[in-house]
């Protein structure tokens, strides 16, 4: 029975012009917008392992030279593209893609592709993820907005209800048929990325398993939009009313809601800017103990401990360079003020973060597009998983530098130049990314505001379709 | 007054009138009789310049229609078979809104009192158009011939669907109008009411002008059999 | 007949609640996005404000402790004394501020990418200079509720469910035989139903305008001309999404269909158009690559550093102005002169490389900026941003006039310095100072007005000519 009306429905979609217009546009887009991506990430991505390469080779082939001045000049941290990136693009734009690593300082990554791009851009890219979140649900709400309005307008529901078709079946069967014509876009779509995919030079980090469970969400997110559009047919006296309503609904959930979140996230926690940060950093070293100012208290402090502890009178009897000791210890000074700045910085986040679920309720936009970038790992936590790994590479690379500078040279030589072989001993910067089991159980919250849209709408399809009126 | 001199039209090779033609004077009522899709409508729609004749004249007051089309409709009035206003506007404002878009601005008391000599009760001049019944609108639509001093009449199975009483009201109406001097041209089913009100009568086959005769040349039983002998 | 048209349209649409709740929702929806515009102007303000203050506070700490080591009250460590010229060079650098333009809550632009506070030093390097605000990217991503997103995004939607049905609602209704029957041309009938949407609309655009300045307490008579700006943008952006809506009506397709068809042309100008235009031309001319320009901005620095230790005779060859005059004394700037020596031969070797690469970015800006006169809503964005002072343009002029000042700045202490000299109280009031001059960055938003203008015109033309070709039988049956 149910598939006698889906069939039904289904068939009256193909046969309508305006639905096969539309569909093609959208496989079309997908198309388009797939083919585009992958030839902008195989250019960025070669910029990557270009520049990650050069890093290296500038890094390492240094001329023999004090440890604390290679530490100043510092190398580069590059953040890697993965491949599911090409579907979602998530923040990358408005993220910077390399991190500067040199002493003294932990730099926020530079660069973000949005400042070098003109305000058009603030427009969106043509991008799958695009597609996928903001004109596919328009798709469904095009397509499925006269389900019942329709029948009613031409009084073929009296018809079927005459029949004794069940408000059950009948939802079941226009569901199903709505839903398919979605699967006719999407699944073309899917396959089409998982061969662009797999066409992309370096397979290594592509993962199908990932892409399913991608696709997944998104059918979920679908599957919301088709019940809410049945729900708003069902409902409306008259087809324009569902169109109308539809559309509100639509631009409420995919462009209104994100951006009063946004207000409300900036005026309930907001994050302090570039040089609210900079000077409170400044504020909480001149406090502390400066690496290049030996008279300072607290360098004196260290000075009577470390003396007392090798059991000698002066800095100049102790078994390593003081300077380079003291300067590490300044190294791990500063790092703890700009960890606990970051942590202050990430609190921010999380707390502007559950603004955002808490607007998840009123749009299912917005679970979608968090689990979307995650997955993708082109979110901001993926950003901030980069830039700590960044940071613990800095801090290894200052401490090997330091307590080198400590261990070879005597007090007062700051002439001290450390064979170009050390460059080599300090292991290349590698990035191993989040785990996909670690993205899902910290966005569980997210697929859990999903499911609920898609529970509470599937209930409300059910009433509405109950207490729908036949005339 | 109004006339049509081999009056044709055809839509995409089909033709729907083949040289129609026939003349209304001042103060006569022609009748269009004919079965549905014979060509009365299109005749209609001819006059009213919604449709470009294929071949022929459409002619008001001397005026061809498609060349006129704005001088002739000053001239005429026209009540479709189910007359539809502005739900949201009063009848009056209707009327008002109608007569004036016609460029025969006119007072608040020659309107109402058009719609009075059209029939509709006073009470009903100021309730929206949303709460009138079809007849009540048909009157609407002869008030608005009232007001512009139509010249021409064009009607379009008026009283299809009015109750009798209703039905009988209009065609009194159609006399007021007839004694005035209005042309009236009307498409009906109603043999009954176009005997009675018509003083002229024509008979309409597959867009041919079968048959044209005057209503004092014939009883009412003959017309039906005339009528039936043309349809079969 | 104008009039008398006018009047009863005007009679119908004060009867429909649909019309005044909407015009009630966007004109709350206006107030809401200026109020947000506002705060973030006020944010921007407030910063500026901070930075100056503190700078001034400073300021008078420096002057204080100059005076008391000058008069030998207070004994400091050489490198913390503030009569040193390069001391206070480093330490107590001017705020470079963007002030907001006074109708920046107009548009957030590209305000939300860049710091608006810039403390270029002595030591540090001009072109290092970040420019980067601090900001979480999904706040950058899913942009601002502000009075632009209004304009481009909302009040097509709202002129598009005024019009939509235009014509197949009377066709619907079935009062369009009627009026057909009267002596109106059809279009001018038409044309004038929709120009008393038109001057709704624009009516209550400009009130929500005037009413978000007069909230924001900005003086309106000052920023006149350009809120007659804005005033003109948007009546042509309205009167072309309302010609749209005219030539789509034209088809005589139910008001369904209507509303799809325009529905699709709103997703096609103002959300696929400008997404494909910025991927595109990512895409045909991609933004130079800024990590190549670090990497050869690396290289260049290590060949440079590697000559200049040895460069201070050789500039003073360059630079025989700035040798010291009395000879007889040991400079006390000495290492510092040096390290100054060695930074120019450095910023020498990575000009060239900078130079192209911001001349290959200004180039691909331009490029996509040509763009936007394919898509109206982009030419309102430009001449919104333009307006607002927060276009790309804008920045990119702050950072030039910044690394100008950082110039100036290091122009005022090098010669000093060369010669010797003290930092003293008074010298404070000499020290160059930052303004940043909006006049400087060329505006585009006639250009803008041009191109609106000749998309209304266009549409206009299409839909007279659409209307003089109409089938009517389309309309009757």
């Amino acid at each position: 029975m149910i598939r006698t009306i889906a069939f039904k429905e289904l068939k009256e979609l193909l046969r309508e012009g305006r639905f096969r217009v539309m569909a093609f546009v959208m496989v079309a887009l997908l198309v388009v917008a797939a083919v585009i991506s992958k030839n902008y990430y195989q250019w960025v991505n070669n910029q990557h392992v270009t520049a990650k390469e050069n890093a290296r080779n500038v890094w390492v082939s240094q001329d023999n030279k004090n440890p604390h001045s290679a530490a100043h000049y510092g190398t580069y941290a590059f953040k890697p593209k993965y491949s599911l990136s090409l579907i979602d693009q998530g923040v990358d734009k408005y993220a910077g893609i390399s991190i500067y690593l040199e002493a003294h300082r932990r730099n926020d990554a530079q660069y973000m592709a949005a400042q070098d791009q003109t305000a058009i851009s603030r427009f969106g890219d043509l991008t799958p993820d695009f597609i996928l979140l903001f004109i596919i649900p328009l798709f469904i709400i095009l397509t499925g907005f006269n389900s019942f309005t329709s029948e009613r307008e031409n009084g073929t529901l009296r018809l079927l209800k005459s029949q004794g078709v069940s408000s059950r079946i009948l939802t079941g069967g226009k569901w199903l048929g709505l839903f398919i014509a979605v699967l006719l876009v999407i699944i073309p779509g899917f396959i089409l990325s998982v061969l662009l995919l797999g066409n992309v030079q370096d397979f290594g980090e592509f993962s199908i398993g990932a892409l399913a469970i991608l696709f997944l969400f998104y059918l979920l997110y679908y599957a919301v939009f088709t019940n809410i559009t049945l729900v708003v047919s069902a409902w409306a006296k008259k087809s324009n009313i569902a169109l109308v309503s539809l559309l509100a609904i639509w631009m409420v959930a995919c462009l209104g809601m994100p951006k009063v979140a946004n207000r409300i996230a900036e005026s309930m926690s907001p994050y302090p800017t570039q040089s609210q940060f900079v000077a409170a950093v400044q504020e909480d070293e001149r406090k502390g103990l400066d690496g290049h100012n030996p008279f300072s208290a607290e360098a004196k402090q260290l000075e009577q401990e470390t003396l007392k502890k090798y059991n000698v009178d002066s800095v100049q009897q102790l078994p390593f360079n003081w300077d380079g000791y003291l300067m590490q210890k300044g190294e791990e000074h500063t790092a703890e003020i700009y960890f606990k700045h970051h942590e202050q910085l990430k609190t921010t986040y999380e707390n502007q973060t559950s603004v955002y679920r808490v607007a998840s309720v009123l749009s299912p936009y917005l679970p979608t597009r968090f689990l979307s970038m995650a997955l993708c790992r082109t979110d901001y936590a993926s950003h901030w998983h980069f830039s700590n790994a960044a940071e613990k590479y800095r801090i290894m690379m200052m401490d090997k530098l330091n307590m080198h500078f400590a261990e070879n040279s005597t007090y007062g030589d700051w002439d001290y130049l450390a064979d170009k072989s050390l460059w080599k001993d300090i292991p290349d910067f590698t990035y191993e990314p989040v785990t996909y089991s670690q993205i899902l159980s910290s966005n569980l919250n997210n697929i859990g505001v999903l499911i609920a849209w898609l529970v509470t709408t599937s209930l409300m399809l059910m009433v509405s379709v109950k207490k729908m009126s036949i005339l | 007054m109004l006339e049509a001199k081999n009056l044709s039209k055809s839509y995409n090779g089909q033709v729907a009138l083949n040289a129609v033609s026939f003349t209304v004077n001042k103060g006569d009522v022609f009748c269009l009789l004919g079965a549905n899709g014979a060509g009365k409508t299109t005749t209609i729609n001819l006059f009213l310049n919604f449709v470009e004749p294929s071949g022929g004249e459409a002619l008001i007051n001397g005026l061809s229609v498609s060349k006129h089309s704005l001088a002739t409709k000053k001239l005429l009035s026209y009540i479709p078979e189910s007359l539809m206003l502005y739900p949201n506007l009063t009848g009056l404002e209707n009327l008002a809104y109608f007569a004036g878009l016609s460029g025969s601005k006119q007072n608040k008391e020659v309107l109402q009192s058009a719609l009075s000599d059209a029939g509709l009760q006073v009470d009903a001049h100021a309730k929206r158009v949303s709460t009138y019944s079809k007849g009540m609108r048909q009157k609407v639509g002869v008030a608005l011939a009232l007001a512009k001093n139509a010249e021409v009449l064009l009607l379009d199975e008026p009283t299809s669907g009015l109750d009798p009483k209703a039905s009988n009201e209009f065609s009194e109406l159609l006399n007021k109008l007839k004694s005035r001097g209005v042309a009236t041209l009307m498409a009906t089913h109603d043999l009954f009411r176009a005997k009675e009100t018509g003083t002229h009568i024509g008979i309409m086959k597959q867009g041919t002008l079968v048959e044209q005769l005057t209503t004092d040349q014939i009883n009412h039983t003959d017309l039906e059999k005339l009528y039936l002998q043309h349809m079969n | 007949m104008f009039l008398h048209q006018i009047k009863y349209e005007w009679l119908q649409l004060s009867r429909d609640k649909w019309v005044s709740t909407l015009l009630i929702i966007f004109i709350a929806l206006c107030l809401f996005a200026a109020n947000n515009g506002s705060k973030k102007v006020a944010l921007r303000q407030a910063e500026v404000e901070a930075s100056l203050a503190v700078m001034r506070a400073a300021d008078s700490d420096f002057k204080a402790n100059i005076d008391s080591v000058e008069r030998g009250l207070k004994t400091v460590e050489p490198w913390l004394n503030p009569r040193r010229l390069n001391f206070i060079g480093n330490r107590a650098p001017r705020v470079a501020a963007m002030q907001p333009a006074p109708l920046a809550f107009l548009s957030t632009g590209q305000s939300d990418l860049f710091t608006h506070t810039i403390k270029p030093t002595l030591y540090g390097e001009s072109y290092v200079l970040s420019f980067g605000e601090l900001s979480n990217p999904v706040q950058l991503m899913f942009g601002s509720f502000d009075l632009a997103f209004v304009l481009i995004y909302l009040l097509p939607l709202l002129v598009l469910a005024f019009s939509y049905n235009l014509l197949s609602s009377e066709k619907e209704q079935g009062s369009l035989r009627l009026t057909l029957a009267q002596p109106v041309s059809l279009f001018a009938w038409l044309f004038n139903k929709m120009i008393l949407r038109f001057f709704i609309m624009t009516t209550i655009v400009t009130t929500s305008l005037i009413l978000a300045l007069v909230i924001a307490g900005i003086p309106i008579v000052e920023v006149f001309s350009s809120v007659l700006l804005i005033v003109a943008l948007v009546t042509l952006y309205i009167f072309f999404w309302f010609t749209v809506s005219l030539i789509v009506n034209a088809f005589g397709r139910s008001s369904g269909t209507n509303a799809i068809t325009i529905i699709s042309f709103w997703v096609i100008l103002v959300l696929l158009l400008p997404a494909a235009i910025s991927q595109l031309a990512n895409s045909l001319y991609p933004v130079p690559s800024r990590i190549n320009m670090i990497h050869e901005m690396r290289i260049a620095k290590s060949d440079a550093e590697k000559v200049a230790d040895t460069i201070l005779s050789s500039y003073y060859r360059d630079h025989p102005e700035l040798a010291q005059r009395d000879t007889t004394i040991q400079n006390q700037y000495q290492f510092y002169l040096g390290y100054f020596a060695s930074q120019d031969v450095v910023k020498k070797s990575v000009a060239p490389v900078l130079e192209e690469y911001q001349t290959k970015l200004s180039a691909q800006q331009q490029f996509v900026e040509s763009f936007r006169f394919i898509s109206p809503s982009l030419l309102l964005q430009n001449a919104l941003n333009d307006v607002a002072g927060t276009s790309s343009r804008h920045y990119d002029s702050y950072r030039s006039q910044v690394v100008a000042f950082a110039e100036e700045w290091r122009a005022y202490f090098l010669p000093r310095m060369f010669n010797n000299e003290w930092m003293t109280k008074t010298d404070f009031e000499r020290l160059p100072t930052f303004t940043f001059h909006y006049g400087q960055v060329d505006s585009t938003s006639s250009a803008d007005i041009v191109g609106l203008l000749v998309f209304a015109v266009l549409t206009f033309v299409i839909s007279s000519l659409v209307y003089r070709n109409i089938s009517r039988k389309v309309l009757i049956t």
